[in-house]
């Protein structure tokens, strides 16, 4: 007797089969030769069971071949078997990144995110993916550790903060008690059992001493989150460093003041792809009426819409930065009263940070061509050419910008107001880096090094670090972010009271 | 009651067996709701479904009167309206518990009557008796011969290495 379903026509067979689990292709394709040539190479069945179940991406891929990685990643990420994934970590990484840069900025909308956010909710994922890079050779406790190569350790760091929820401890849970069996601390007093235990838990100690490590601050790497030859590729590794004590710094503040920031950084994966920024709906109150302007201000206002409209990088509007410090003398004893060998990583600091937090105003002022040389960057020593060899799509041109920075903290603060310039580019990687400049009565005082997460116009922002314009050796240098929150340039009421915390 | 639901129509199956039915119940049928609308003058010319026998046409007739006072079917329902697998309401589902010629007969029937929902619940129906199995379980499931040979078969699995489970 011949097999009813093999009867089917090729249009009800697909009828089916977009019915199924991607998964269940293989096994279909398994059955017989008549089944493997209709689903062999189906491109439109793929792509029917591609869009089913993940976002659809601006460019079409090869369905086939793309739906096959991502229901392996699926595989991966669900497997039970703790032991096996650390070797998918770089595969895992580059396909999380496909899947970033396809999704929908709103979670509620994308597929990918959500699929994203049920996969690191097993604890071994996090462990296997999330907590590979160098540091958690430290802070790793006895679940983690550091991926084998340099290579991979930066790629679970880059993971970590597209990821962009620091991981500050180790969940608890039943398999981490059965691991690490409590009595091999009987010995120990309990009170100091408790404190060990925590202290080698928590990741930001490890990432402040990284961050503070003025070592790390050097001319081949800008002083920012960059590798140290020159060629501005990304340091993750400092770019996770920077994020998990800015996290760590975030959440205390909105502790202090009720939750003055809002849901910073606590959703995984949102606003870390290319455009993912959204403009907020506007609040401003409808019924004012225009107010009346002179024709030169019309022609200011002109030009400035039309150097936006030319602007790749979506930088004016407002946006809010935060920037970290250490009283100087915890810093300079920090950097040079202890004695680390040269090379190995500074001793894990918990000592408390200043955190100030500036609502900042940014304007395009100038659009120069891509590749255009940055007088900026002729203040770094033995500055080599860029190789561009391995850039990939379109060089976007280097924009120039200005603008206003003032401190959300009561106005004492002598540091409160200031004014800011500065410039975006894309590196030769294709990440997008923010170079700033805080100008203090008409002098420039300090720079920031920055890369944007997520690629160009995210929702997440950059990522970077402050330092001495002259590049004072002894600092003072720390962590800095900044993420947008409008396009919009004009005041909302509501934000406009000083915070008064610190 | 508009007199339109009122209404009966007389189908004929392969097998030439006449059925009467209300005219709105048969109507989920697009093919037929055209053919009464071609033929202007619904209840007095039998209409033939040609490709399905009496028990088959009975069958489908039952899905149609459950469903008659479902939203009508509009003409390009897109994939964007298909729901998920999991969404087989209860009835239909009962009423799919049949052996697989009839299920694969009321998939053909649905597709030429041309009742989109109907189709849905069959495919969906057949996607579940798909879903989880291994190779040899579908086999046995829909009665296929594997054809492949010895080398095939291992070529075909390592093409198939994605789906592993890890």
């Amino acid at each position: 007797m011949e097999s009813d379903l093999l009867q089917l026509s090729n249009e009800l067979l697909h009828g089916i089969f977009v019915e199924i689990d991607p998964v269940d292709l293989a096994a279909l394709s398994q059955t017989c030769r008549t089944l493997r040539n209709y689903i062999s190479g189906n491109t439109l069945l793929h792509k029917d069971l591609y869009v089913s179940k993940y976002d659809e991406p601006h460019q079409p891929p090869n369905w086939e071949q793309e739906l096959h990685e991502f229901e392996k990643v699926g595989k991966i990420m669900k497997s039970k078997d703790r032991g096996s994934k650390p070797q998918h970590l770089q595969f895992i990484v580059d396909k999380i990144q496909t899947l970033l840069n396809a999704a929908h900025h709103d979670i509620n909308d994308s597929r990918n995110l959500q699929l994203l956010l049920d996969y690191f909710m097993n604890p071994d994922n996090i462990d296997a993916f999330l907590c590979a890079s160098s540091l958690f050779g430290r802070a790793g406790g006895d679940v983690r550790r550091p991926a084998p190569t340099a290579e991979l350790q930066q790629a679970s760091a880059k993971l970590h903060c597209l990821f962009g929820v620091p991981i500050e401890s180790i969940p608890n849970r039943t398999a981490f008690n059965i691991d690490r069996p409590l009595d091999l601390d009987r010995t120990k007093p309990p009170a100091t059992c408790t404190r060990s235990h925590t202290w080698s838990l928590l990741t930001h100690p490890y990432a402040r001493a990284k961050v503070y490590d003025l070592r790390e601050y050097t001319d081949g790497s800008l002083w920012g989150p960059f590798k140290d030859d020159g060629q501005q590729r990304v340091d993750w590794e400092k770019v996770e460093a920077i994020m998990i004590v800015l996290g760590f710094n975030l959440q205390l503040v909105n502790r202090r003041s009720d939750g003055i920031l809002g849901n910073v950084w606590d959703t995984p994966f949102v606003g870390a792809a290319p455009n993912s920024f959204v403009n907020p709906p506007a609040s401003s109150d409808p019924s004012q009426p225009e107010e009346e302007h002179d024709a030169e201000f019309l022609q200011i206002r002109e030009l400035a819409m039309s150097l936006d409209a030319q602007d790749p990088f979506g930088i004016s509007g407002t946006w809010m930065r935060v920037v970290c410090f250490l009283d100087y003398n915890d810093l300079y004893h920090f950097n040079f009263h202890t004695r680390d060998e040269p090379g190995e990583p500074r001793e894990p600091i918990d000592t408390q940070e200043a955190i100030r937090l500036i609502r900042v105003k940014l304007q395009v002022t100038r659009i120069e061509q891509p590749g255009a040389e940055d007088r900026d960057d002729q203040d770094f020593a033995g500055q080599e050419e860029l190789d561009w060899s391995e850039f990939k799509g379109e060089r976007l041109p280097v924009v120039h910008f200005t603008g206003t920075s003032r401190s959300l903290h009561a106005s004492w603060d002598p540091n409160a107001n200031s004014r800011i310039r500065g410039t975006v580019r894309q590196t030769p990687e294709g990440e997008v880096r923010w170079t700033t400049f805080s100008i203090f009565h008409g002098e420039e005082r300090w720079r920031s090094e920055g890369v944007q997460v997520g690629g160009i116009k995210s929702a997440r922002g950059v990522l970077g670090n402050w330092f001495d314009k002259d590049f004072d050796m002894h600092g003072p240098a720390g962590p800095t972010a900044f993420w947008k929150v409008s396009d919009e340039l004009t005041d909302e009421k509501t934000t406009s009271t000083p915070l008064v915390l610190f | 009651m508009s007199t339109e639901a009122e209404q009966t129509v007389k189908l004929v199956s392969s097998d030439n067996v006449e059925i009467v039915t209300e005219r709105k119940i048969a109507e989920r049928s697009m093919l037929i709701k055209n053919m009464i609308e071609d033929l202007g003058a619904p209840g007095e010319e039998p209409i033939p479904i040609m490709n399905v026998s009496e028990a088959v046409l009975r069958k489908v007739l039952e899905w149609c009167t459950h469903h008659k006072n479902d939203p009508a079917p509009t003409q390009d329902d897109d994939a964007d309206s298909r729901k998920k697998t999991t969404d087989i309401e209860d009835w239909d589902q009962k009423f799919m518990q049949v052996d697989q010629e009839m299920l694969f007969e009321i998939i053909l029937a649905a597709n030429y009557m041309d009742i989109k929902a109907l189709l849905d619940v069959g495919c969906k129906t057949v996607a579940n008796m798909i879903k989880g199995k291994s190779p040899e379980e579908i086999r046995k499931t829909f009665n296929i011969q594997n054809d492949f040979t010895p080398e095939e078969e291992d070529q075909i699995r390592r093409e198939n290495e994605w789906a592993e489970d890890r």
